[in-house]
């Protein structure tokens, strides 16, 4: 454990415990004309009980990444939270419904004044700015605090130093979200592939000619008769009302079938059916369900005729092999091998019956919404899953009609439809191209073949901790480079440690001598990331930030969130770290931005527009006037508008009333499926591609694996296959068990994995088949080891036929706490025990995972919510 | 009694997101392990084999989120010492913090451990169906917190009307004893005779 942790009880997540925890600080230091306020200064002034008197209830951000956004308002009084309530603007109902916060946005409160927010900017204190300090005590060092003043001069001129020394490419960044100030500076080495999205993008853009477009609107849903959703529980991944809109889904009528490793919090609430699988092995299971509909004469050939190539040797590709068609290859004309349902459930551990009961109902009901989360691409080899999704569904015939939809939730959380009723205005603060090292994130330029290939495009996900090691990485475009990364930089709200594959060799990488010179972290907590660094600088969250918070929740509304505290002790907004760090870097922060950004989220809604009632164009939202001008700083002309500006202000929140048959009803690809002549899609030769060349050829320009033009299930490396030392004779190896790290409504991946009060209720533990726990002899609440080649880890266990035997499943997003002397991660963080294979267009491969089980002989641990909190020393 | 506030508890449709103890700990400002709602995650069934492949027999989960039933024979009425807990006209019971002692007497008697002792306070607290937001033309938190939309209230004779009479749900004890106001729409994948047990870990459901 870090010098940084301090035992705490849980008393001190009370408001009242949180002041007397903070009670020996000093008091807030001011800086640059910027306020800080303590909470002892307001707590004497606090309301002896809630009666709410006094104070006012504000609409508030929630900048998480589970991407659902809600609606959440505050109660503040004397500049201090003192309790929250969710969307309340109008009745809820199914059509209409309110924008529910879930249990995270629920305890915004808990995670921005708690105990454990970072106080002031802090030095490692055995490090030394010019290259010197002793890099293996990053993670066990003490923390000495610092001047604002001291702290930017460190970081500019360190960022000077190195970049003078060894070229800006040796500054490094993995989050997502662009740095603009060091792509001003001369730009930075960043990364590539995906996080996030798994092996999806590059095969819709060349399957079907775009990624994010196959989202249908919430009410196509209740259109449909069957719901088929594969690897995708919205209730943990998405939050907010989504999952909901299954449910109204069903009461119109759908009968809806989940298709997942365990029988999910999703699936209790919707499923009438449960069809198991192993992680990893859906594509095998989809071949099986396309040789019983191939078999049976079940698939929707006028469809496949009409708007696919591939799919048999009639429609191939002009110039493609006649037998390199998807029936004769399942149908193991040319390699002997029939897919079929017997040879399937060897692999995926799916009954043969349940496979053909599976593709019975997929063929015959329609219309179909047939789903996937993105989990299930998010596996080594996940191309080829994506490949054989798209494929089953075209089968079906279920594209382009009410009720139909073949999609991978393409957007952010699946349940909200691609098509935008209320579209926020642009942002104001600029991008400036990043000129040593562009972003080719998938789904972007490179997948659609638009990449300079004189361009330098960083270092991939999956190998970057290596990279810093090794000094070497692949280069796609030209296979093995160099690298010399000096030094690393985390701004933003993605953890660089914590999220990210293979975390045992990002410690090491971090201690190793004569690498990392200097690591600079700005977060609100100690979490990893800081911890790990040598500068710590407390950002301010949008509750404490002028201007607020300008989003779009979802495709039906917006939010406005306001400023609603001081920010605690010295955090300051990242702006205003970036124009700080510009001065000293003699750059015009003007380049990136206005100059007060507190203007932009005032301006995005001013220029936000809405659908017209009559569901033909955009139209203004906010009719604007001089006087809101000036009020709000706002960089627009004055408009018309539907509603005053004052009134969204007012409310924080504005959603476009829905109803049953309003005009805006939206399913995707209607266009082509009307007519495939006039609206032919952007793939290769314009129709959906069974087949697709180009999927190989776009793969191939990322120097990963091969991926077949022609879609087929291939083993994934670690995958169920590699769990057996003999898989003829059935014998395990030595990683006999498939993990997985599930999105869990306890956390939005690192965040709130600090929050107490959700820990408490949600306790996150190993869950473990008991017929696996009976082989292991482990109880409940017992604590087991968990590990494989790349790292080790402990964790409590809870027993549930819930999820299929041979496999376990974490909530991932956990702290790492590596105990430095066992080298094991007290912390269950489910990247100690991923690797860092690259695959496909560069996707992280998180869900492949093989690990072995052991009853821990060690102190046994605690429920994570009575474990101390990590609180700054400083 | 001029009325008799209950809960419907919509089992069937709920995802365990536990939203509604977020805001029920937020409402009632209580610290981190004391909840005055919980949620019991109880599954049923086993894993068997079939044509050579283990599979799920009658494998289902169900979430049953609780508090005080605001029974209409309210054991905590009836042994507390002080007459610190109360049964109001419209049928929902709370605890007058100023008179209650904090002794727990309550706390052993209720079926369904509703009242527990607020350390921070030194009195016993439950839920109080949010008696203030109430009596202000509001809904209890926890109802207008939930994701699914399955927790709702009104006076228990609308609620049957609506929703039936079910109120007996693994593992809760027999409403026999207390007649808890409570509606419950059981899990659509239920069977009578089926065995459920309840899987959280204990501190879940403290």
């Amino acid at each position: 454990m870090s010098q940084d942790e301090k035992k705490t009880n849980h008393r001190s997540l009370s408001r009242r415990g949180f002041v007397g925890a903070l009670a020996a600080s000093a008091a807030a230091l001011t800086i640059s004309g910027c306020v800080g306020k303590t909470l002892e200064e307001a707590e004497p002034k606090k309301a002896k009980e809630l009666g709410l008197s006094g104070g006012e209830w504000k609409t508030v951000g929630c900048w998480q990444t589970c991407h659902a956004g809600c609606v959440n308002k505050v109660y503040v009084k004397d500049g201090i939270v003192l309790q929250q309530k969710t969307d309340d603007s109008h009745a809820d109902s199914a059509d209409f419904p309110q924008q529910r916060s879930c249990i995270k946005g629920r305890s915004l409160r808990q995670f921005v004044q708690g105990a454990d927010r970072l106080r002031y900017p802090m030095k490692r204190k055995n490090w030394k700015p010019g290259g010197g300090g002793d890099n293996s005590l990053r993670g066990r060092d003490e923390w000495e605090r610092i001047s604002w003043e001291e702290a930017l001069d460190y970081v500019a001129s360190e960022f000077k130093r190195i970049k003078e020394t060894y070229g800006n490419l040796s500054i490094a960044s993995r989050i997502l979200d662009p740095i603009p100030f060091l792509c001003a500076f001369g730009g930075y080495t960043t990364v590539w592939g995906q996080q996030s999205k798994g092996g999806w993008p590059p095969v819709a853009i060349s399957m079907k000619g775009a990624y994010e477009d196959s989202n249908g609107d919430r009410f196509n849903l209740r259109k449909a008769k069957l719901i088929v959703l594969w690897g995708y529980n919205p209730i943990y991944s998405a939050g907010g009302s989504n999952a909901s809109f299954i449910r109204h889904a069903k009461e119109a009528g759908a009968k809806v079938i989940m298709v997942d490793p365990w029988f999910s919090p999703s699936a209790q609430a919707v499923a009438d059916e449960w069809v198991p699988v192993r992680p990893g092995t859906d594509g095998a299971l989809i071949e099986a369900l396309a040789y019983h509909m191939i078999e049976n004469n079940l698939q929707d050939q006028g469809f496949l005729d009409k708007y696919c190539v591939g799919f048999d040797s009639a429609h191939m590709p002009e110039g493609e092999e006649k037998s390199q068609n998807f029936k004769d290859y399942i149908m193991g004309v040319y390699d002997g091998v029939p897919k079929t349902p017997e040879r399937a459930a060897e692999i995926c551990g799916t009954a043969p019956s349940v496979i053909r009961s599976l593709a019975e109902q997929m063929a015959t009901t329609k219309p179909m919404v047939l789903k996937c989360g993105q989990a299930p691409g998010r596996v080594h080899n996940g191309n080829q899953y994506a490949q054989l999704f798209y494929t089953i569904g075209w089968m079906t015939g279920n594209l382009g009609k009410p009720g139909t939809e073949i999609g991978a939730a393409d957007g952010s959380d699946g349940m909200q439809s691609y098509n935008y009723l209320v579209e926020l205005g642009k942002s104001l603060m600029k991008k400036p191209d990043n000129i040593g090292c562009t972003l080719p994130r998938t789904g972007g330029q490179v997948d659609k073949g638009k990449y300079d290939p004189n361009q330098y495009y960083g270092i991939a996900y999956a190998e970057f901790w290596k990279a810093i090691l090794t000094g070497k990485h692949t280069d796609f475009l030209r296979g093995e480079a160099t690298c010399n990364i000096k030094c690393l930089v985390k701004f933003g709200r993605c953890s660089q440690i914590n999220q990210n594959l293979d975390l045992t060799t990002a410690i090491e990488a971090l201690r190793a001598p004569g690498k990392i010179e200097f690591n600079v972290t700005a977060d609100f907590f100690m979490t990893p990331d800081c911890q790990y660094s040598d500068i710590v600088l407390p950002a301010a969250t949008p509750w404490e930030r002028e201007g607020g918070y300008a989003a779009n929740l979802n495709s039906e509304s917006i939010i406005f969130g306001q400023k609603v505290i001081e920010p605690l002790y010295e955090a300051m907004p990242d702006w205003w770290m970036h124009k700080e760090l510009c001065k000293r870097l003699d750059m015009d922060y003007s380049v990136l931005g206005p100059d007060n950004p507190e203007q932009n989220a005032a301006t995005q809604i001013a220029e936000t527009k809405v659908i017209k009632t009559d569901g033909s164009e955009m139209e203004y939202l906010a009719k604007v006037t001089e006087a809101d001008i000036k009020k709000w700083g706002i960089l627009a002309e004055p408009h018309d508008g539907r509603i005053p500006f004052e009134d969204i202000a007012k409310t924080g929140s504005y959603q476009v009333e829905r109803s049953e048959d309003d005009p805006y009803l939206y399913y995707g690809y209607k266009d082509y499926v009307d007519d495939p002549v006039a609206n032919p899609l952007k793939t290769k030769t314009g129709k959906l591609e069974i087949f697709s060349r180009n999927l190989e050829k776009i793969i191939k320009t990322y120097n990963t694996t091969y991926v077949d033009p022609l879609p087929k299930y291939v083993k994934a490396v670690e995958g169920y296959e590699d769990s057996f030392s003999d898989w003829n004779n059935k014998v395990k190896g030595e990683y006999p068990y498939q993990m997985l790290g599930i999105h869990i409504a306890r956390q939005a991946h690192s965040s709130f994995g600090n929050v107490k009060s959700i820990a408490e209720v949600f306790a996150n533990n190993l869950i473990i088949n008991p017929k696996d726990a009976k082989e292991l002899k482990i109880e409940a609440d017992d604590t087991v080891l968990i590990s494989n080649t790349h790292g080790k880890t402990i964790r409590r266990v809870q027993l549930s036929s819930r999820v299929m035997p041979g496999v376990v499943i974490v909530g991932q997003g956990n702290w790492v706490n590596l105990d430095n002397k066992s080298g094991v991660d007290l912390g269950c963080n489910m990247n100690t025990l991923t690797g860092g294979h690259l695959s496909g267009a560069g996707h992280s491969p998180y869900n492949t995972v093989l690990v072995k089980i052991e009853k821990w002989s060690g102190e046994q641990l605690q429920p994570d919510y009575l474990l101390p909190q990590v609180i700054p020393s400083v | 009694m001029v009325k008799q506030y209950g809960f419907y508890i919509d089992v069937n449709n709920c995802a365990s997101c536990k939203t509604c103890i977020a805001a029920c700990k937020d409402k009632n400002d209580t610290l981190v392990g004391l909840k005055y709602r919980r949620v019991y995650e109880c599954e049923s069934g086993t894993w068997g084999e079939k044509e050579g492949v283990a599979s799920p027999e009658n494998i289902y989960v169900y979430s049953l989120s609780y508090s005080c039933n605001h029974c209409e024979k309210p054991e905590c009425v009836r042994v507390c010492p002080t007459g610190a807990h109360q049964k109001r006209e419209d049928g929902i019971t709370f605890v007058d913090s100023d008179v209650c002692i904090g002794c727990g007497t309550c706390a052993s008697s209720c079926p369904y451990q509703a009242p527990k002792l607020n350390t921070e306070k030194q009195h016993m607290g439950k839920c109080n169906f949010c008696m203030d937001r109430l009596d202000n033309g509001e809904n209890p938190a926890c109802v207008d917190a939930c994701l699914m939309r399955c927790l709702h209230f009104g006076e228990l004779s609308e609620l049957q009307a609506k929703y039936g009479s079910v109120r007996d749900i693994e593992p809760l004890a027999s409403s026999a004893k207390t007649n808890p106001s409570i509606v419950i729409t059981p899990s659509r994948l239920a069977k009578d005779g089926d065995k459920v047990r309840v899987m959280n870990p204990k501190e879940e459901i403290a």
